[in-house]
């Protein structure tokens, strides 16, 4: 399969069809990971610790990167970042599925100069645990559960959120509220 | 909160969170039709709903985009290095560096690339530390791995030492934690022989730990000499926050506590607790924050006894002095390869009514050592 222009993806988004979104979000994946890889590399040679990546800009440049900007508006940027968190839910899943098998097949990981260490950054485990929860609270509450996946790990605003699903502002915010109790609950559960 | 349930309250929860406040307890008495359980729970959902939660306030790539950093380093690190070493897989990972698998095309061999990750990288100046491993790379040795070569590609650091199929005492123990005390003995003794060696050199290796000590045709080989410190000596700004290079379960007390100058008997503190970890089948634990180092010793030892009941005593006498919380009454690396030589030989000598005889007395004397070590102990620790 070619890999499609920034004009077929345009045309995904504002006709999705559930192959050219696959191929789309494989696409931004591939994208975002080569976005963070070039600011985190920046960060180190002036001496920015990781954890200022913002998610914002990442996702933004991405969006120049792929989607043709001649004919498009802001209802596509904010389908695009719609796929995008997605595709940033899927890169930093595998990426701490992959560290946490290492830690537990490796004994001797208790070393103190570690980048997370330095960072002060969260143990990867924390993000597989909300990642878990959601998915069971995408069970009880589908839209709910795309409320969080949209702002938790898409960066979306409210406004931006509202657009995707095609609810006002209002409803995003208490979409949210309820949300965020759900996921709170399953976590404690 | 089952689908169930969700399909009932949910849309009562949206349509409560949309009152006002000041009309809410009547919408909630009006909802549940007089049913007190179900207005109980509904006000209990509404005040989860309205409670502050600082989880998700920062969004997933703010807060874990080390994991993207993680990735880089194993995708951009390119196939071939310096036109001779082709990089096939991934065998090992730490802090501080991960390793790979790569075939030597000049000599036909295996090789073990380490690569230093770039989060340690950003602190070290590549020719810094290019340098100080230059120094070591001076050390031969049968019992110190050897490097091959070093360099830097795709702004990571990285060396080129052989690739032993023997693994390391790390995987070792992983499969056995409690080795046959004779095993012990020999590995312990093939790293005091190394660290004699260095030591006299005028090196620190400063993190001797499993996963350091390597197998080779059943000789013990330590690893990574000179790589803990460069990295420890350009990284004034990860002392400061409390972070030392070095491994915790293995450290010397006064390399944990940041000391200015460590020398060679910091590294025999970390082979007694290999050691330890040998023939107890565990780490000795570190000190609770509550007792002095003297005490910790002390409990340290008690734990190997209970962990290994047939523990010969010249063994135990090893690690309480290997391990000895003030450097002045630990042994200096020739001191240790003699004792672990002469415990050796009498393990291998049969036992005999006088050799027991000789036991209960050393039993004795190693209480007295002990005890003396508690109090150099508490002297170092009110030095600290």
């Amino acid at each position: 399969m070619t890999p499609p222009t920034k004009t077929d993806a345009l045309a995904a988004l504002r006709n999705p069809q559930p192959a050219s979104l696959d191929s789309l979000v494989a696409l931004t994946y591939d994208e975002l990971r080569r976005i963070a890889r070039r600011h985190l590399a920046r960060g180190r040679r002036v001496g920015v610790r990781s954890g200022t990546l913002g998610t914002t800009a990442l996702v933004n440049e991405a969006y120049l990167k792929l989607v043709d900007q001649s004919n498009a508006g802001p209802k596509d940027r904010a389908h695009f970042l719609a796929i995008a968190a997605v595709a940033m839910r899927h890169i930093l899943i595998d990426r701490a599925r992959a560290r946490s098998a290492r830690k537990r097949g490796g004994g001797n990981a208790a070393v103190t100069l570690d980048a997370d260490a330095i960072a002060g950054a969260d143990d990867p485990q924390t993000l597989l645990d909300i990642n878990d929860a959601l998915e069971r609270v995408a069970v009880v509450d589908a839209r709910l559960a795309r409320v969080v996946e949209l702002r938790f790990f898409g960066g979306l605003s409210e406004d931006e959120i509202a657009e995707v699903l095609g609810v006002t502002v209002r409803t995003v915010q208490r979409d949210w509220a309820r949300a965020r109790m759900l996921l709170r609950r399953e976590l404690s559960a | 909160m089952s689908p169930d349930e969700w399909r009932v309250f949910g849309p009562l929860l949206d349509a409560a969170l949309e009152t006002p406040p000041e009309r809410r307890a009547r919408f909630i008495a009006d909802a549940s039709h007089g049913d007190p359980a179900m207005a109980e729970q509904l006000r209990q959902l509404v005040a989860e709903c309205e409670e502050g939660d600082t989880l998700l306030d920062a969004g997933a790539i703010d807060r874990f985009s080390f994991l993207l950093d993680d990735d880089e380093t194993v995708s951009r690190f390119p196939a071939t290095l310096a036109g001779r070493y082709r990089v096939e897989r991934e065998i090992g990972r730490g802090g501080m560096a991960i390793v790979f698998l790569a075939h030597d095309t000049a000599h036909d061999r295996p090789v073990a690339v380490k690569v230093l990750r770039p989060s340690a990288r950003a602190r070290v100046g590549a020719a810094r530390f290019l340098a100080e491993i230059r120094t070591t790379a001076a050390l031969r040795h049968p019992h110190i791995v050897p490097l091959h070569d070093s360099g830097e590609a795709e702004e990571s650091l990285y060396f080129i030492m052989p690739y032993y199929e023997g693994g390391t005492l790390s995987s070792r123990l992983d499969q056995q934690p409690q080795l046959p005390v004779a095993e012990a003995l020999r590995i312990a003794s093939d790293v005091a022989a190394a660290l004699e060696h260095a030591h006299g050199a005028g090196l620190v290796h400063r993190d001797i730990k499993p996963s350091n000590i390597l197998f080779s045709s059943g000789q013990a080989l330590l690893g990574d000499f000179g790589v803990a410190r460069p990295v420890e000596r350009t990284a004034p700004s990860i002392t400061s926050t409390g972070v030392v290079v070095g491994t915790p379960e293995y450290m010397s007390p006064e390399q944990a506590a940041g000391a200015a100058t460590i020398d060679g008997r910091s590294d025999i503190y970390s082979l007694g607790c290999v050691l330890y970890e040998m023939v107890a089948g565990e780490a000795p634990v570190g000190a609770l924050s509550t007792e002095t180092l003297s005490q910790h010793g002390a409990r340290a030892l008690r734990r190997l006894r209970a962990a290994r009941r047939d523990l010969p005593a010249c063994v135990e006498r090893c690690v309480s002095r290997a391990m000895a919380p003030d450097p002045a009454n630990r042994y200096n690396a020739a001191e240790m390869s003699l004792a672990l030589a002469d415990c050796e030989r009498a393990i291998a000598a049969p036992e005999s009514a006088a050799r027991r005889g000789f036991n209960f007395v050393w039993r004795s004397v190693t209480g007295i050592m002990l005890a003396a070590t508690a109090r150099g102990g508490g002297r170092s620790g009110e030095r600290g």
